[in-house]
């Protein structure tokens, strides 16, 4: 039996821009597991990035609840919820989000700033070994390409050894090869056990997940397990 | 260690966008410039005169002839002169420490400069806080000897006698007042005492270094004045006990004139080493008001510019601060590490204010001699001032942008573009 990490339970989401309101998440129940590789899949629009901002604690449902560890994470104070997003919670996004005044290094460490976690200062070399950036630790984000940016940040997202790690379609701005890189940095964390749920287009990644879940109009219309 | 860790972020960014924070820093720099040229000098002349008057002597009043106040700003010749007998009046009043006439007899010339002969007696040394580099000071009682006995000012012995030792005579050449002209008289002096130097005494236009002191019953009988109640005093100083008794004794100073038959500000002048201190400070005190005004422009402009510029700022990192949300800085984070960004800019200008405004400050000194007055110890109490008042306002004008900073919902943030 396969441990439940996050449980999403009857979550809406409503937004309004312009005066008119959008449902972006539409009666979502979902179960994530210990180990799960999720991929979201659906057209733009369809509610993934804000599932995941839901389940990353970025966001409040308008309705419903997330329960992590059993505490629902909608009743968390803007505090509590720093700490649930630093100790457990690694964010991978689809344009890097690196801080371009910090080398390579420095954007790896981040997170640790944040955290109660005590991290070895040889956890950050090792990280940075796994992505393959050991040599370009001084550089900074302007100085790498995008696939490289893209491995420090998932060196950034995986630092504070979180619970889950949340992407946001990961390849989405990078070239095939890139994007073939990061593509087998994931499955190397899949492989190590981590816990993925990733908003994707790419289809070749459908191939390694243990879960895809179909959104259209904030809602779940399929989900395959594998 | 690690809560410290997270304002590198604060001070790398500082090193984006060169250009608009260095406009940033300029404005602080001038901040800092702006205040020291214009508010060490004030405070510098202000310490100066404030420091003369506290040096003039022991809790002085002093009575002057005639009222040098008047409207037409000349000297009004008294009705009533203050003399000898008014002394004595004065000494018998309670809180009195020491009296002393002042007689000045005429003066010596020696070459372009010239030295008054003042009469007075000994309790003047502790009056005035002079103090012997040598001898002894002026009795109070007349010598009855051929030489005047008297103590010489610290130019007199210095510069215009120079090489003068106590116990040795001189004679020399006094121009003293006769009629509406002047006539000179040679008068015999022997030196026993030599006066250390000491500041000029405000509101007196004689350098006390500038002085050859005798015993003024010696100085009357020169000049053959038989009755010693009639000859008018130039001035008399009167010592309080203490500083605090200074304003009751010079009340009933007053008071003892008036029954003497003199009137204030027609007959005599009055003025005390706590009212000199009082006047100077309300006198800066109204000027301070009107510097505050154009020290406020001043702050405001850099006050603006920091938060022009962390507005800015914060709009452009919306999605860093969005991406800092998500990996877990907390809304405080958020708000202290726009604080420190801001506090280190304007700190950055603010030191690099205060190197150039000590070496600009110390450069007026060549051209303005005023600048004299602007001491090291005064430079340290303007950036005491300013300092601090431009440092809070770069924190304060800074809490807005942050504020917002903090506020922003990180999944708003991360979409902004």
């Amino acid at each position: 039996m396969k441990k439940v990490i996050i449980e999403l339970k009857n979550v809406y989401k409503e937004y309004v821009t312009n005066y008119t309101k959008v449902l972006a998440l539409n009666d979502i129940n979902l179960k994530i597991y210990e180990n799960d590789f999720i991929a979201v899949v659906g057209p733009s629009g369809s509610g993934k990035t804000t599932l995941l901002n839901i389940i990353g604690a970025l966001d409040k449902p308008t309705k419903g609840k997330v329960i992590f560890k059993e505490q629902d994470l909608t009743e968390l104070s803007d505090k509590e919820l720093s700490k649930y997003r630093a100790e457990n919670v690694g964010f991978v996004f689809q344009t890097f989000n690196l801080i371009p005044s910090l080398n390579v290094l420095e954007n790896v460490k981040l997170p640790s700033y944040f955290s109660s976690k005590k991290i070895h200062e040889k956890k950050f070399y090792e990280i940075l070994d796994l992505v393959g950036l050991k040599e370009r630790i001084f550089h900074k984000p302007l100085q790498l390409s995008g696939g490289e940016q893209q491995r420090v940040a998932i060196a950034r997202a995986l630092i504070n050894d979180p619970v889950i790690i949340l992407a946001d379609e990961p390849t989405g701005n990078l070239d095939s090869k890139s994007a073939e890189s990061i593509l087998r940095i994931f499955l190397t964390l899949k492989e190590s056990g981590k816990t993925i749920v990733m908003a994707t287009h790419n289809l070749r990644l459908l191939d390694h997940v243990t879960r895809i879940i179909y959104l259209q109009d904030g809602a779940i219309i399929n989900e395959v397990i594998k | 260690m690690r809560s410290l860790s997270k304002y590198r972020i604060s001070i790398s960014n500082i090193r984006r966008n060169k250009l608009r924070n260095s406009m940033v820093i300029l404005s602080f720099i001038l901040a800092v410039l702006l205040g020291s040229i214009i508010l060490g000098p004030v405070y510098g002349i202000q310490n100066y005169y404030v420091k003369t008057v506290n040096e003039a002597g022991f809790n002085v009043i002093a009575i002057f002839s005639g009222n040098f106040a008047s409207s037409s700003g000349s000297f009004v010749p008294p009705t009533k002169y203050l003399n000898i007998s008014t002394v004595s009046y004065i000494e018998k009043l309670e809180n009195v420490y020491a009296v002393a006439p002042v007689f000045l007899a005429g003066y010596f010339v020696f070459g372009n400069k010239s030295a008054y002969l003042v009469g007075t007696n000994s309790q003047m040394k502790q009056i005035a806080t002079l103090d012997i580099f040598k001898g002894n000071f002026v009795g109070d009682s007349p010598s009855n000897s051929q030489f005047i006995k008297v103590d010489l000012g610290y130019n007199v012995w210095n510069y215009l006698l120079k090489g003068i030792d106590v116990n040795q005579t001189v004679s020399l050449s006094l121009i003293i007042p006769y009629g509406y002209s002047y006539k000179t008289v040679d008068i015999s002096l022997k030196v026993i005492g030599l006066l250390k130097e000491r500041p000029k005494i405000p509101s007196i236009n004689v350098d006390p270094n500038n002085i050859i002191i005798a015993n003024i019953y010696d100085v009357f009988n020169f000049l053959n004045f038989t009755n010693y109640n009639l000859v008018p005093l130039d001035a008399i100083f009167v010592s309080a006990k203490d500083f605090n008794s200074i304003d009751s004794l010079e009340s009933n100073i007053i008071a003892t004139l008036k029954n003497l038959g003199f009137t204030k500000d027609k007959d005599y002048s009055i003025i005390s080493q706590k009212d000199a201190l009082y006047y100077i400070n309300n006198v800066f005190s109204q000027f301070y008001r009107f510097l505050n005004i154009i020290w406020a422009a001043i702050l405001s402009i850099s006050s603006l510019s920091i938060l022009i510029v962390m507005f800015i700022t914060v709009r452009e990192r919306y999605k860093e601060i969005g991406t800092l949300r998500a990996i877990g800085a907390r809304k405080i984070d958020v708000l202290t590490m726009i604080l420190v960004e801001a506090f280190v800019l304007s700190l950055i200008g603010v030191v690099i204010g205060m190197v150039l405004g000590y070496i600009i400050l110390n450069m007026l000194k060549f051209y303005y001699a005023f600048m004299q007055t602007v001491t090291d110890s005064i430079i340290i109490l303007t950036y005491s001032v300013i300092v601090p008042e431009i440092l809070v306002s770069s924190i304060v004008f800074s809490l807005y942008p942050a504020y917002i900073a903090s506020k922003v919902a990180p999944s708003v943030a991360l979409r902004y573009e």
